[in-house]
């Protein structure tokens, strides 16, 4: 009996200490995991915050169009468009899913900067730029009601941030796309049907579309240019 | 000559009787003309037309006398500070313009919109459906078992950090604010939303505040930091007290 008692109780011992500190690292692990919940969760509110509030004022732009105190509200946009980019690259979802979102967010407010300085040198918005503002506030809208769809449903618990950083993870595995940040996926097609926006800024689309000016009007086969790299 | 006599008596009455009647129909002929042109109300002017004014008047806080129908100096007053907010020619009358600004009924068509080339713009999609859902989370989490007003209360505290210069401008900033709410960073606020915690959160942003603008509330029953003690309670709500 005497030489069963020690180890038993060393059994016993080790299985509790084993347990508890099982115990505490599961529970470690389970405030970690609210915590990052919480930081996603913050950001995603704050996007719809700040959607919200860019939608609005692009709204109160049409309404004051080509008053000088327009450049207040352009500034703003340009302020809140940039906080909803930087929350919404801050999600778990892949650039890949967010990155047309991110850039129609950072071209509004990027025009939005650009109109407001050009109002402070006196130019007036011209029609085709109200047109443009018009669709920008459409587009903001659209944005913005598809957002509330999304928080609706994570609210109601039918769509949690964890369900979305676990489809991220297994796209980085993948290296494609799953299926599980889908309502990302949808906004982000519809994002797809946003003007192509040209001003005098750094994220304007004819930069995108850039032609080369030092080619001429010939065009050179691989001979001509064989002989030209021969001659230079 | 006594017929000829009685004759031209029947032809004078029926003279006598053709006027009245073109009076009458003249009469009201002008009377409608006038109906359709909105009566000018002006000092000295009174019946239930002034009363509508002064009504309206008083609802939007540029008349402060009683509603009597009588067109007086402090009816002239109103009408002059409503004209003078409005962009109205400032003359104390009540003609069809004023009236129209004042969205009373008038006879005449609405004045012409303006032409403009520009395309409308929609009412848009604004709503606050985010701030509630994540007001009412909140208030499950910190006070699930607490009486009506001590959610309102929660909720209310929340709010006043938002416009509060302590703290974050935004509410998910507030609510989701480092050591700030027990329920937040523990997850217990993501339990499943009742109807009494979104009416407390509906009731809590359309300005309901049992607290007056307290920006701390705990249990003092449960072990809080020291600190917390130094503020200045304002009541007790439940098993929570409110403090600045």
């Amino acid at each position: 009996m005497k030489r069963w008692g020690i180890p038993a109780l060393i059994g016993v011992l080790l299985f509790a200490a084993v347990g508890a500190w099982a115990y505490k690292e599961h529970k470690d692990r389970t405030m970690l995991e609210v915590f990052m919940n919480n930081r996603y969760q913050m950001s995603f509110y704050n996007l719809i915050n700040r959607v919200q509030n860019m939608e609005v004022l692009l709204a109160k732009s049409l309404a004051v169009a080509g008053d000088p105190d327009d450049t207040i509200i352009f500034s703003e946009i340009w302020l809140q468009s940039e906080g909803a980019r930087e929350n919404l690259t801050q999600l778990p979802v892949s650039s890949q899913v967010t990155a047309r979102t991110a850039k129609f967010l950072a071209q509004a407010g990027d025009y939005a900067r650009v109109k407001a300085r050009e109002i402070n040198n006196g130019q007036p918005l011209t029609e085709e730029e109200f047109n443009t503002l018009n669709t920008l506030y459409r587009q903001a809208e659209q944005l913005n009601k598809e957002l509330y769809n999304m928080e609706a449903r994570v609210s109601e618990g039918r769509l949690s941030i964890t369900d979305i950083i676990r489809g991220a993870k297994e796209e980085l595995q993948k290296g494609a796309p799953t299926n599980r940040p889908q309502d990302f996926q949808s906004i982000d097609r519809d994002m797809q049907g946003f003007p192509t926006l040209i001003y005098d800024g750094p994220f304007s689309d004819h930069l995108d579309r850039v032609q080369p000016v030092g080619l001429g009007d010939t065009t050179v086969n691989s001979d001509d240019a064989r002989k030209i790299a021969r001659e230079f | 000559m006594r017929w000829q006599k009685l004759g031209s008596k029947k032809i004078r009455i029926g003279i006598g009787l053709l006027s009245l009647v073109t009076f009458l129909l003249a009469g009201l002929l002008i009377y409608n003309h006038a109906l359709a042109q909105d009566p000018v109300l002006y000092w000295g002017s009174r019946g239930t037309q002034v009363s509508q004014v002064q009504q309206r008047l008083k609802d939007w806080g540029y008349f402060q006398g009683p509603v009597t129908g009588n067109y007086g100096a402090q009816t002239a007053e109103a009408v002059k500070s409503f004209q003078r907010r409005n962009g109205l020619p400032v003359d104390g009358v009540v003609g069809t313009a004023t009236r129209q600004a004042m969205g009373l009924a008038t006879a005449a068509p609405a004045a012409q919109k303006r032409e403009d080339n520009y395309a409308t713009a929609s009412r848009g999609f604004v709503s606050n459906r985010d701030s509630i859902n994540l007001l009412a989370r909140v208030i499950m989490g910190e006070a699930a078992d607490e009486p009506y007003s001590g959610k309102v209360a929660v909720g209310a505290v929340m709010l006043n950090r938002v416009r509060s210069d302590q703290f974050p401008n935004t509410l998910s900033g507030v609510v989701y604010q480092p050591l700030a709410f027990e329920s937040v960073s523990n997850g217990q606020y993501n339990r499943n939303l009742d109807q009494e915690a979104l009416r407390a959160a509906q009731d809590a942003i359309s300005g309901y505040d049992p607290t007056g603008g307290a920006l701390f509330f705990w249990n003092p029953s449960k072990p809080v930091n020291r600190w917390i003690w130094s503020r200045k309670i304002v009541n007790q709500i439940g098993r929570h007290v409110f403090a600045y």
